[in-house]
């Protein structure tokens, strides 16, 4: 009886560890569909996949990447080769993306990391990273991310370059504010984008009153709305705020608080979400990027990122535009050097720089001598906004690529190109 | 700070706080009379919000009935989870705290895959704000206070002049006794469980317009009505009162004093508090003979 009993134990023990095993495994997404009868090459990512955005810039990823392996993939040295994309969650936090990284690098061999979102989880693996010369083409704010030291890191998103173009169009929308201020998430990003975002205030004539930081998962910003209103600014920033529901509840609680100047932030609201928790009331003038794909007269990249996004999902989502330009960059990248060695890609990127096209319009690497990088490391993009009207995002007007690098150097100061 | 800022921080704190009194209630009634550390308590809570949301969003039904069904869903699961859980546990303290943890690791689970990490967010049945002078409060939070105030007088009329409430006193005061004097003990512990989940659940429901959903919503919650109960004191109504309004004050006025640091000056308060009465404000502190 005891012996049986003792051999059930074992039994599912040896199943529960089995599938714990299996589980470990098994990789989060793992995508080289159509590539039949082709070379593959392994590229990594890590996502935050606790988030909205990191949800949807996998779900973006596994439209892009498969349609490009039936399209035909890279082609290298004449010869077709299909890309396998691995992801894994990295939770938004340093430890896990640390541990992600390491395991794309260590188990699953790759040499190359692209589409990262959170400062916290990239700045983690970086040093990884560089000592195993992966090339990485990353997201997220901070400016650690294109740091001189890194030899094969490049910032392939524009956050640390949006700000710059988004005042020089707020100045534009609310030509007569004098004093803003900042409400941010008290982590590595929220500071990042708050510090970059004040500079770039103050060298367009607008003082920054204060900056309000709160926990990345506060729900109750009452308190904050009421500091934030007593100071009485003309215009309230969000430098840091993620998209979504989060964003609406800052705007509902500023307007509770009798807010009613302007509104400015450097993303692109979710209005689905935004909507479901604030009025349009609270949301009325709100200067914000608007996705390329909503623009009168869209690009035909565009365009067709936003069909295959819908024939696969059935809705629109444009979280994920702001973290998908690393994969265009690295398709470019690619083709320039006709090669997948990161010292031979890093190596041009650095010394030539590279121009693309992806589905926000046209980007390129950027030089960053404020941070003491002479080399190509950052990104610039075109810019469209809009401002919400009546409850709805409306076009407001675009900033070219040439008006953003110049608007840069005007704010940090250097020759960019 | 203008009285302007104060009013609003003021009605701010006490619509948190009534909120914070209304899941420490719940817990105070499962501790007390159940004599379960209920640590899936948040989850609960979490799940009163995702059923308000489900039956006002997805349905179209009433706020207030929306909210109705919830808490009566809630404290139905709250009985099947007491029956087929604690019940074997009754009386080991560790054990039912344990099994409360393994439980709100369930649910919070459960609630991921169900719903998924997005957060939901649902509009605000009460809109618009009320003026007094220049001081301008939120209806929705105004209407928070008025409904945790209605539940708790509700609740006191249910401990003292139902039969249940004075089932449930007896048993808190002594289960043996109060069984000898024909008491189901089993079935008071099942509707205390029920009733302080219940609770939970209403105050979840109650705060989904105000915030967003999601589930992992708990784990704070709960770590502040942890806070509420060392405040209050263990096992004291009026100290699960007093304690949630200390805490919501503390936090509204601290968030805007001093920004991030609002959490250490709450720690801080609560350690004064204990200082000058270590069993917390209405509670008394047990030593060992």
């Amino acid at each position: 009886m005891m012996r049986k009993k003792s051999l059930r134990c074992a039994g599912f023990l040896a199943l529960f560890l089995s599938l714990v095993g299996l589980g470990l495994a098994v990789p989060c997404g793992s995508f080289a569909q159509g590539a039949k009868d082709m070379d593959t090459l392994k590229v990594g990512s890590t996502l935050p996949l606790n988030l909205g955005m990191g949800v949807e810039t996998k779900k973006m990823l596994e439209v892009i990447v498969p349609n490009f392996n039936q399209a035909g993939g890279i082609t290298l040295k004449g010869k077709k080769v299909a890309v396998d994309l691995i992801i894994y969650d990295d939770k938004y936090s340093a430890e896990a993306g640390r541990a992600a990284v390491e395991r794309l690098i260590y188990q699953d061999k790759v040499r190359h990391i692209i589409c990262q979102i959170g400062s916290a989880p990239i700045v983690a693996g970086l040093s990884v990273a560089e000592q195993e010369k992966v090339l990485t083409l990353a997201g997220g704010a901070s400016a650690k991310i294109v740091s001189p030291g890194n030899k094969y890191t490049f910032g392939t998103s524009t956050t640390r370059t949006s700000i710059p173009p988004l005042w020089l169009m707020a100045k534009r929308v609310f030509p007569k504010a004098t004093t803003v201020v900042f409400i941010s998430p008290d982590d590595e990003t929220g500071k990042a984008r708050a510090a970059e975002e004040k500079k770039v205030a103050e060298a367009n004539g607008v003082k920054v009153l204060d900056v309000l930081y709160y926990a990345r998962d506060t729900v109750d910003f009452s308190s904050i709305a009421a500091r934030a209103k007593g100071l009485n600014p003309d215009v309230i920033s969000y430098p840091g705020a993620v998209a979504g529901t989060q964003f609406g509840l800052q705007m509902k609680a500023m307007h509770a608080a009798g807010f009613r100047g302007g509104q400015i932030s450097a993303i692109t609201p979710q209005m689905e979400e935004i909507s479901a928790v604030a009025s349009k009331e609270a949301m009325e003038g709100l200067l914000c990027k608007i996705p390329e794909t909503d623009i009168p007269n869209p690009s035909a990249l565009a365009v067709s990122v936003k069909q295959e996004y819908m024939k696969k999902y059935g809705t629109w989502s444009e979280a994920s535009l702001t973290w998908i330009p690393a994969w265009y960059a690295f398709i470019e990248a690619i083709k320039k050097t006709d090669s997948t060695d990161p010292d031979v890609i890093a190596n041009t990127m650095a010394t030539k720089g590279l121009q693309w096209d992806m589905p926000n319009g046209k980007a390129m690497l950027v030089k960053r001598p404020d941070l003491k990088n002479t080399q190509y490391t950052d990104t610039c993009s075109e810019q469209s906004y809009g401002q919400i009207k009546d409850g709805k995002l409306a076009f407001a007007g675009k900033v070219s690529l040439d008006d953003v690098v110049g608007s840069c150097e005007k704010v940090f100061g250097g020759a960019w190109k | 700070m203008s009285g302007e800022v104060f009013a609003q921080l003021f009605v701010n704190g006490l619509a948190s706080g009534m909120v914070y009194v209304l899941i420490a209630s719940g817990l105070i009634l499962v501790l007390g009379v159940a004599r379960i550390f209920n640590f899936a308590h948040g989850e609960f809570y979490m799940l009163g919000a995702y059923a308000t949301f489900a039956f006002y969003q997805a349905l179209h039904l009433n706020f207030f009935l929306s909210v109705a069904i919830a808490v009566i869903a809630v404290a139905a699961f709250a009985g099947v989870c007491y029956r087929f859980a604690f019940h074997y546990m009754r009386g080991n303290l560790l054990l039912c705290a344990a099994a409360s943890m393994g439980l709100s690791m369930i649910l919070e689970r459960g609630a991921l895959l169900g719903f998924g990490t997005q957060e939901r967010g649902m509009p605000s049945p009460f809109t618009g704000t009320l003026a007094v002078g220049n001081v301008v409060v939120p209806v929705e939070k105004m209407t928070v206070i008025l409904l945790c105030v209605v539940v708790m007088c509700g609740l006191y009329y249910l401990l003292m002049s139902t039969k249940l409430g004075k089932a449930m006193r007896a048993v808190k005061l002594d289960t043996e006794v109060a069984a000898l004097q024909g008491v189901n003990t089993t079935k008071v512990y099942a509707l205390a469980m029920a009733t302080g989940c219940a609770l939970a659940g209403l105050a979840g429901g109650i705060i989904a317009p105000l915030y967003s959903i999601t589930p992992g919503m708990g784990h704070t919650v709960l770590l502040k009505s942890f806070m509420v109960l060392i405040v209050g004191g263990l096992e004291s109504m009026v100290g699960g009162v007093v304690g949630g309004l200390v805490i919501g004050m503390t936090l509204s006025f601290g968030h805007y004093l001093v920004g991030g640091l609002s959490e250490i000056l709450l720690f801080g308060v609560i350690g004064v508090i204990l200082v000058f009465k270590p069993g917390g404000l209405f509670g008394e502190v047990v030593e060992d003979v």
